[in-house]
This record gives structure tokens, sequence and C-alpha cells, in this order.
């Protein structure tokens, strides 16, 4: 049995990014929030079984995407497809586009991205796991991480900008079609 | 993998935490050589940490820390606690076999209780309502006669050996039918017989006995007339046995086959049967 205050220290360390994670993927607060109870739920059931205490992020963030294919996205894979690699030359964009960014926008670009490049770019900019650890979580080979989170960047700064108005504020985008609710 | 430092450093987290590990540390070090590639990172990093920042800023609902710790703790033994969350789940981690079991059970106290039901209303329906049952069966050949046989002495002898009341004679008028067997049953455990007779061609009459002391009806030597359940009876007591004729035929079908009897019963000894 995991003793109480580790339970909740656990909780406290990372429930938030994992709402953030579940908010990407399902596209839904509700959803979310049932991603992440059930993620810690099987936590509570489970957890002990982790030999490696220092993995209970990676194991936290595997859990709750698991959920997710499994829960709402029960019939689509994660596709491992291989992409070209990024050529060389990255567009250069002015931090300053960026000043009125705010959460929700960053979120709803996100959604409206291909999940292919949705999943690593959402836990990258989550902060909490390297690009190892990402690849590790999607079962994915390192430079397929690192490709696809140059492309994935390259998708979502278009999104951003293409929403940017004259005045440099961004634009509020509408969610996508299909998401879940 | 593709050794572009910019594709390498697409994947350094603006903070920094990865600039330890050599893949990262070499790219950086490649980009302190080249003022294009430093330029490029300096941006990169900026929009990185905003979109990072941004991201973070979305604060979860109120209330759902205090859920994951109730949600959680309804599955240690600590116990306590719900949400509807848990409602929500509940049928989702049941394990199989407890779900199985718990339809089992359930479909036990179904069976158990259909069958209480079925038998508390065999048990309350007057007796005239378990015969017609019986007769209605027998006409549509969904239940079988126990003893086929065309001759009264017969008949009534083989219902007499399982302690079924029988007619010691028949009503004059139903000796011009054919009898075609019998059957034994019994309501409230009280033993019942029915005689069975063809009346012309696709019609049947049925006879029925059982001991007037067990029936709570007030019978007397003077038939009644009654409809139970579509079919037309005559309901008489004599010698301590309570009878029931009939059939789905309409009254005036019926009263010729006791009339020669009601004769009979002003003239010679009150019995229907002579």
């Amino acid at each position: 049995m995991i003793p109480d205050q580790t339970f909740q220290r656990l909780v406290d360390l990372h429930y938030g990014a994992l709402f953030r994670f579940g908010l990407s993927l399902a596209g839904s607060s509700d959803a979310a929030s049932d991603l992440v109870q059930q993620t810690f739920f099987l936590w509570a059931e489970k957890g002990h079984q982790l030999r490696d205490p220092s993995k209970a992020k990676s194991w936290l963030f595997t859990t709750l995407y698991r959920e997710y294919l499994t829960t709402y996205r029960r019939n689509v894979k994660h596709p491992l497809v291989e992409l070209d690699d990024t050529t060389g030359e990255l567009p250069v964009v002015d931090p300053a586009v960026f000043a009125n960014l705010d959460g929700s926008t960053v979120v709803a670009a996100l959604h409206r991205l291909d999940e292919v490049f949705r999943v690593p770019l959402t836990l990258f900019y989550l902060q909490d796991l390297s690009y190892k650890e990402i690849a590790e979580l999607l079962e994915m080979p390192i430079g397929t991480v690192m490709s696809r989170l140059s492309r994935g960047k390259e998708q979502l700064r278009a999104l951003l900008t293409a929403g940017t108005g004259e005045n440099g504020n961004i634009v509020q985008f509408e969610p996508r079609k299909g998401a879940v609710s | 993998m593709n050794e572009d430092p910019r594709l390498i450093l697409s994947a350094r987290r603006p903070r920094g935490e990865d600039d330890h590990e050599p893949t990262i540390a070499a790219a950086i070090a490649a980009a302190q050589d080249n003022p294009a590639l430093a330029e490029w990172l300096e941006k990169e990093t900026a929009v990185d940490k905003k979109i990072a920042d941004s991201l973070r800023s979305v604060q979860p609902p109120h209330g759902l820390r205090d859920r994951i710790i109730a949600g959680a703790r309804v599955s240690r033994p600590a116990g306590g606690g719900s949400s509807s969350w848990f409602e929500r789940r509940l049928f989702g981690i049941l394990r199989y076999s407890e779900a199985v079991a718990i339809a089992a059970l359930l479909l036990l106290l179904g069976v158990a209780l259909a069958y209480n039901y079925f038998t508390q209303t065999m048990e309350d329906r007057p007796w005239q309502y378990v015969a017609m049952e019986k007769a209605a069966g027998l006409e549509a050949a969904t239940v079988s006669l126990d003893h086929e046989d065309w001759q009264f002495e017969t008949t009534t002898g083989w219902l007499r050996e399982r302690a079924c009341p029988a007619p010691t004679a028949l009503p004059v008028g139903l000796r011009g039918l054919s009898l075609f067997g019998c059957s034994s049953m019994k309501w409230k455990s009280s033993p019942m017989g029915i005689v069975c007779f063809r009346l012309g061609k696709d019609q049947e009459v049925h006879l029925v006995s059982i001991a007037a002391k067990d029936i709570p009806d007030s019978l007397s030597g003077t038939p009644i007339w009654q409809d139970v359940g579509g079919y037309m009876t005559a309901q008489w007591v004599e010698d301590g046995t309570a009878y029931m004729l009939m059939g789905r035929v309409p009254r005036a079908t019926l009263e010729p086959l006791l009339a020669v009897k009601t004769a009979a019963l002003t003239l010679r000894s009150r019995s229907f049967f002579l």
C-alpha cells in the first residue's frame, strides 16, 4: 500500500501536467479530468509494483496516454509512420509575435495538429520529459521524435502566426472538429 | 539519426534541462561556433519558452486534486471517498469474473422470483381456473392426456387409483359423447380429475371433479353457470364431490347435456348422474 502522504505528493507534482497532456489529447476538460483520475486510480492500484521510484513520472504519462488510446481512440493506434527528416533550414520566428499568447490558444492550436505531431510536441512543451523519455513513452526511435518535434513546431507556429491579427494579437482558434467533448 | 544541429536542438527543452546530455551539449557547442545557428537557437529557445509557459498556465479544474485523492482511495484498503468519476468508471474496473458472478447471481435471483411468483400465482388461483388451463392445454395439445381411454369405468378407475375424485356415473346427456381419456392434477394439494369428451367434430367438453370440502365455493346440487376464462361452466356438488362441466361453447350447448338429468333430479334421486 502506498502511504497517503507519498501518494498526495505524487499527485501534487504531476496532476497539473497530466491534465494539460490529457487536454491536448482529448480536447475537453472533462475528458482530461477523467483521464487524470483514471491514471492515478491505476497508480493507487498498481504503482507499488514499480521497482524504480524515479520512473513514476514516466509511468504516469505513459499510463495516461494508453488510457487515452484505450478509451477515446479504441480503434486508432498511434501511427508509426516515418516522415522525411526536416531539411536544414527551419524558419526563424520572431518571439515578439507570441507576446500575447495564452494557454487556451496553445491548447487549441495543439489540438488542431495531427496526432503524430501533437503527442510528442505536447510532451515537449510540458517540459516534464526529455526527448529520450518521450521516445520511450511513444515507443519510437529518438531520431523520429526529434523529427516530429521539429516538424510539429513548424506546423504549430504556422497555425499560431496564421491566427495573428495585424496588431500582433493571437486570434483564438475554434476547437478542431471531432474533438472529444 | 540526422546530425543536423538544428534538428537536435529542436528537441532541447528551453529551460536547459537537457543541456548536460551529450548529444544536446555537442549541438550547443556547435552553435557557439556558428553565429547564424546561435541566433536561430536564441530565438528558437525564446519562442519555445513562451509556448511552454503558455501551455503550463492552463490550470486544472477546481476540485480535481481532491477527486483524484478520493477516487484513488476507493481502490486501496484505507477505503472511503467516492466521486462521480468513480461511479462512471465502476463497471469499467469490475473484473470479468466478478461481472460474470454478479450476472449469474442476478439470473438465479430472477429465476427464483419468477418461480415464486408463478407458484404463488398458481396457488392463489381458483380451482376452476387451474382446471380451465389444463383443459386449454389439452385442447391445444400443449399437454398430453395422462390416460387415454374410451370406457367410462376404466377411466374413472384410473383416476380413483390416484386418489382423484371421479364421477360414479355420467350425466345422461354426456353419455352420447365420445369419451377419450382423462388426466389428474392438483389444486392446493387437493387432487382433481378431468374427464374429456368430444363434442361434434372439433369441440371438446370436460368434466372436472374435486372434493367439495377442499374448495371454498358454496356450491349446491343446483348447477350455477359461470364463464371461466372463455369456457362456459356448470358447477354443482353431489355426494361430497364438486363437479364442473366446461367447454368453449355457449351455455345453450352445455345445457342439454344436463337437461335430462335436471328432469331426473326432479323425478328420481335428485342426482345428475343416472
